[in-house]
């Protein structure tokens, strides 16, 4: 099982013009979080998958894939 | 789920980065002074170094935040991460220096109480100064 993580955020957090200030607020969590998500340096959780999804009116599948599968 | 403002944000964010430059500062702080004193501290430079310990062991498992309101913020998932890997690193030196010693030990004898300062020592100051590094390259803008 691989440990990379493809995501998406950043550019579906840009093309909804929020500050990663912006999504961390909507989100419940810190910028620092929002910025290790982006640059693939941390492994969200499901719960916050999950929640970035919501906020981001997006499903999960469409922020993160695993390498290989776009 | 809750809105937070960013006046919170941005606190928490400023605590997070006093965090990152103090914690390293306190381990560093706390081997040098180790370090310095080559003789077994003890009666009050025994005291001393043993409530600098335990600080520095609240600092490492708690995350030393001073503000409970912030703590959903200053110890969410990336923070918990980093602490959760700054602790396998000081475990790992701890376990690394008290191997150290007790080669040392064949060679020139060292007091239970050196070795001991020694090792605990090492076990708190790696996790901090691993702390900070993790954070701050967690807290850098992209």
């Amino acid at each position: 099982m691989t440990e990379a993580l493809l995501s998406r955020l950043k550019e579906i957090r840009q093309a909804r013009g929020l500050t990663q200030a912006e999504l961390a607020a909507l989100t419940g969590v810190s910028r620092k979080t929002i910025n290790t998500v982006e640059n693939g340096v941390f492994i969200p959780s499901t719960l916050l998958a999950l929640t970035l999804a919501r906020v981001l009116d997006t499903t999960v599948e469409a922020l993160f894939q695993l390498p290989g599968e776009i | 789920m809750t809105k937070i403002s960013q006046d919170t944000l941005d606190l928490a964010e400023r605590v997070s980065r006093r965090r990152a430059r103090l914690f390293p500062l306190f381990g560093t702080g706390l081997i040098i002074g180790d370090a310095l004193t080559s003789a077994s501290q003890v009666g009050w430079e025994g005291a001393a170094w043993l409530a600098l310990f335990f600080c520095a062991f609240m600092l490492v498992v708690t995350g030393g935040n001073p503000f409970p309101a912030l703590r959903r913020l200053t110890e969410d998932e990336t923070t918990r991460a980093n602490r959760h890997a700054a602790i396998l690193v000081g475990y790992s030196a701890g376990l690394a220096c008290t191997a150290g010693l007790y080669i040392a030990a064949q060679f020139f004898p060292i007091s239970a109480t050196q070795a001991l300062q020694i090792a605990l020592t090492t076990a708190v100051a790696a996790p901090l100064i691993s702390f900070g590094a993790l954070e701050r390259r967690s807290l850098a803008h992209d």
